[in-house]
């Protein structure tokens, strides 16, 4: 019988998918729990008081993140007042079973509920969209629409911050494709040309910090339901271990896959990351490590800037913070880019493209 | 069959195309001029840091590019002596590392004799050729066994080193090809081996005996004869690797070599591989795939496209599969593998920041606070989980963290940049490890060693 390398006492249940290490399911849940708890404490992400909503799909991560979240908060005493926050994107066969998850998780943990549905917000389904549609440029539109739905929701509910089930390989795969390499494996989607070609570090930033706050709420001081934090509690947690955590602990989460992800643009990005972490286990954290020294990029250039008294100033031009004259959405052009989207719905133009 | 766009426009001729690149059309002397003028391009960057009128030093591979790049030097200097000018170098040292070492016998044949048309090819332009085999980087100036850094037994689980100075090696047994063969076991076990690790510390003795070279024959330029494609190759394997730091050293086009007056030059950075394949088979180049492929498969690992049928993936390398992955790239996306390396060219890290710590292996600059960040995110000992005190008025607090057991002092990690360490923590058979030691390897590293430095870490001289 092989002993967990950490106790030494219990028999190794499995390989620690991070380290390589073979250990017993207690000690994976210690290392797993205090993992989290490190990257919470470390980066500071809350403060005693706060009211945090937990975006919660009813998938793997969103369970793991409310289960952990709920356990942390106790065991820790953050004095964090949590919530579940879901959207429904109106997809049959798919958001509808999920969120029954959800409504169960919400009686396990205690924790209230609220539910905004697309159909709620821009009178649209996932289904109508993809019924005028088609299946090519969806995921443009949910991505939009959901972004801004957890903004209005977490307004409503009244939060100080969102946290997401974002994960390590989640996190590395974005610094890939951020680095214009995996992107242009995506058949130059309509969603994620742009990025291509745009050099885009700003963007490379956000998608490594750990806490984000969106480009059109960081600089307003206006609507009070636009300036809300949003973290990675999982930014160094793999996702296989995520899958084992749920698996051992037999947490209730729904498994299956988008119906209309099938053509998902981080499929290729997946797979090399995938082939990556088969030779050598700590690729994910290695290639997270790149990606927060490539965001140093940005921070480096305006040093440089400052250092030259302004005289290499960017040439990109300042954009006017308003709101959108439709909904009332933070937006530096008249139109926000969901009202632009639901424009080109209504016009029965849904082939108009962002940015 | 279509016509070169130049020609056309020029009104001069209807010469047929040879290649479509860049969006264009070009007959084999449109393609070769613009090519060499891309070359001689790349010399005059303002605020260039290159010297002229001093020795220079090529490094050779086999492969299509480098000879391309030793080509195109006895072109460059051909036509300085044309047109009467001053040679922008006044001497050029062709350097071959030579991985013989690690060969099979009928391997080394053919790498001998490739060797040896190298060297004809060389001398026929008139420059010095230098073959350094790989097994010199445990030899001093004289040939003779230099001193050595080894694992630290005592230290059962961190990886600890210390210094065995030239005067115990000089009663060893040991000779600098059983050093070599050493170091590279010192990464396998049965049956796993870690061919990823033992290609990244191969690549590293390669570049710093290169340097040693350039050293050596008092150059200061270090001339590399990477393309877009392989700087492509590098910015993902260095992103895989956690080398992000300091990828704008890697593929810069000048890079001033810390501690040193080296500087390394990339001047075909921007020619793609199609690129380099058609003007080494338009120039009639020779070829040497003996020495160009002698690292290939060398240390266990199956060496494959990614997707082809019977290629384990979990035994290639990050290396393999970056390359193999670009390779995809450029055949789905010709234009792509530009966009990426330009954009890559963007990036700036601060890793040419001066005063920054140098790390042991590789000699490249350390990110500041780095060298914890691995273990900042990773809980490997129950040790370092706090115990939880519950106060009386219903707080809790985490107890004080126990005492690490890390040792502070000759750690592999405190003197490993980021990716080297892997090397560090991939050693199988400490016992077998040994890298090199003499000043030219260690410089001012050999203070943690040695006397009073930062790591003192005890000497066994």
């Amino acid at each position: 019988m092989k002993l967990c390398v950490l106790c030494n006492t219990n028999r190794a249940q499995l390989k620690r998918p991070k380290t390589g290490q073979q250990i017993c399911k207690t000690c994976f849940y210690a290392v797993f729990e205090y993992e989290i708890h490190c990257t919470i404490t470390e980066n500071k992400l809350f403060k005693r008081g706060d009211k945090v909503a937990i975006a919660a799909s009813g998938g793997k991560d969103s369970t793991v993140l409310a289960h952990t979240m709920k356990l942390l908060n106790d065991r820790y005493d953050y004095g964090l007042d949590l919530c579940l926050l879901s959207i429904d994107e109106g997809i049959k066969g798919y958001r509808d079973d999920s969120l029954e998850t959800v409504k169960r998780n919400q009686l396990q943990y205690n924790l209230p509920l609220l539910v905004l549905s697309y159909e709620e917000l821009y009178g649209w389904s996932m289904d109508k969209i993809v019924a005028q549609i088609g299946t090519k440029n969806n995921c443009t539109f949910c991505g939009v629409f959901r972004r801004q739905a957890l903004d209005r929701g977490a307004a409503r509910l009244g939060v100080d911050h969102i946290v997401t089930g974002h994960n390590a390989d989640d996190v590395a795969e974005t610094v890939l494709m951020n680095r214009k390499l995996l992107v242009l494996f995506q058949k130059f989607t309509l969603t994620h040309f742009p990025l291509v070609f745009r050099g885009d570090f700003a963007r490379l930033t956000r998608c490594t910090s750990i806490t984000t706050q969106t480009l059109e709420t960081s600089a307003t001081t206006a609507p009070e339901h636009l300036t809300i934090p949003r973290s990675k509690p999982f930014k160094y947690t793999y996702e296989k271990e995520i899958v084992l955590y749920a698996y051992f602990l037999s947490l209730d989460y729904f498994s299956t896959e988008c119906t209309y992800s099938v053509e998902a643009y981080r499929g290729y990005a997946r797979v090399f990351l995938k082939d990556l972490e088969k030779v050598r286990a700590s690729a994910i954290m290695d290639v997270i490590h790149s990606g927060e020294a490539y965001a140093q990029s940005l921070d480096e250039i305006e040093r440089v800037e400052a250092e030259n008294g302004g005289k290499k100033k960017k040439k990109t031009v300042v954009q006017k913070q308003g709101t959108c004259e439709r909904c009332g959405y933070i937006s530096s052009n008249k139109l926000c880019k969901a009202c632009v989207l639901l424009e080109s719905l209504n016009k029965g133009l849904p082939a108009v493209s962002l940015e | 069959m279509p016509l070169c766009a130049k020609c056309v426009r020029d009104g001069n001729s209807d010469r047929a195309s040879v290649i479509a690149t860049r969006g264009s059309e070009y007959c084999a002397d449109c393609f070769k001029v613009d090519m060499f003028g891309r070359f001689t391009k790349a010399y005059t960057t303002k605020e260039s840091l290159l010297p002229r009128g001093e020795p220079v030093c090529v490094a050779w591979s086999g492969g299509l590019s480098s000879s391309l790049l030793v080509h195109y030097m006895n072109s460059f200097l051909n036509k300085n002596f044309k047109q009467n000018v001053s040679p922008r170098f006044s001497a050029v040292y062709v350097c071959v590392v030579d991985y013989s070492c690690l060969l099979s016998e009928e391997k080394q044949q053919i790498v001998n004799q490739e060797i040896e048309a190298m060297q004809s090819i060389a001398e026929g332009y008139n420059f010095n050729f230098k073959r350094i085999p790989l097994e010199s980087a445990f030899t001093n100036e004289n040939g003779d066994l230099d001193s050595t850094l080894v694992a630290d037994l005592t230290s059962p689980e961190i990886l600890q080193l210390k210094f065995e100075s030239y005067s115990t090696s000089k009663t060893s047994t040991a000779t600098p090809i059983s050093r070599t063969l050493d170091l590279f076991a010192s990464f396998k076990s049965t049956p796993a081996a870690n061919p990823t690790t033992a290609v990244t510390l191969l690549n590293t003795l390669t570049t710093r005996l290169l340097r040693r070279a350039a050293s050596t024959y008092n150059c200061t330029t270090l001339m590399t004869g990477s393309n877009a494609s392989t700087i492509a190759a590098q910015i993902v394997t260095q992103t895989a690797l956690g080398g992000g730091f300091n990828l704008p050293n890697e593929i810069s086009l000048e890079y001033k070599v810390p501690n040193t007056d080296i500087v390394t030059f990339r001047p075909i950075r921007d020619l793609l591989f199609g690129e380099v394949e058609k003007l080494v088979e338009l120039d009639e180049i020779a070829q040497f795939p003996g020495v160009a492929g002698m690292a290939e498969g060398l240390f266990g690992g199956v060496v494959g496209s990614v997707g082809t049928e019977g290629a384990s993936v979990a035994k290639m390398t990050i290396q393999d599969l970056a390359a193999s992955f670009v390779k995809g790239l450029q055949k789905d996306f010709p234009q792509s593998v530009s966009t990426v390396t330009r954009t890559a060219f963007k990036v700036q890290t601060g890793a040419n920041a001066p005063g920054l710590d140098v790390c042991l292996l590789c000699s490249n600059p350390i990110q500041p606070n780095s060298q914890n960040w691995r273990a900042s995110h990773t809980t490997s000992r129950l040790d370092d989980i706090p115990d939880i005190i519950k106060n009386e008025d219903g707080t809790v607090v985490e107890a004080p963290k126990k005492a690490s057991e890390v040792p502070a002092t000759g750690a592999a990690d405190l003197l490993l940049c980021y990716a080297c360490q892997h090397v560090g923590r991939d050693v199988k058979v400490k016992e077998k490890l040994v890298l090199p030691g003499g000043d030219w390897f260690l410089g001012a590293k050999k203070d943690c060693f040695v006397g009073n430095g930062c790591c003192d870490s005890g000497v066994s001289d």
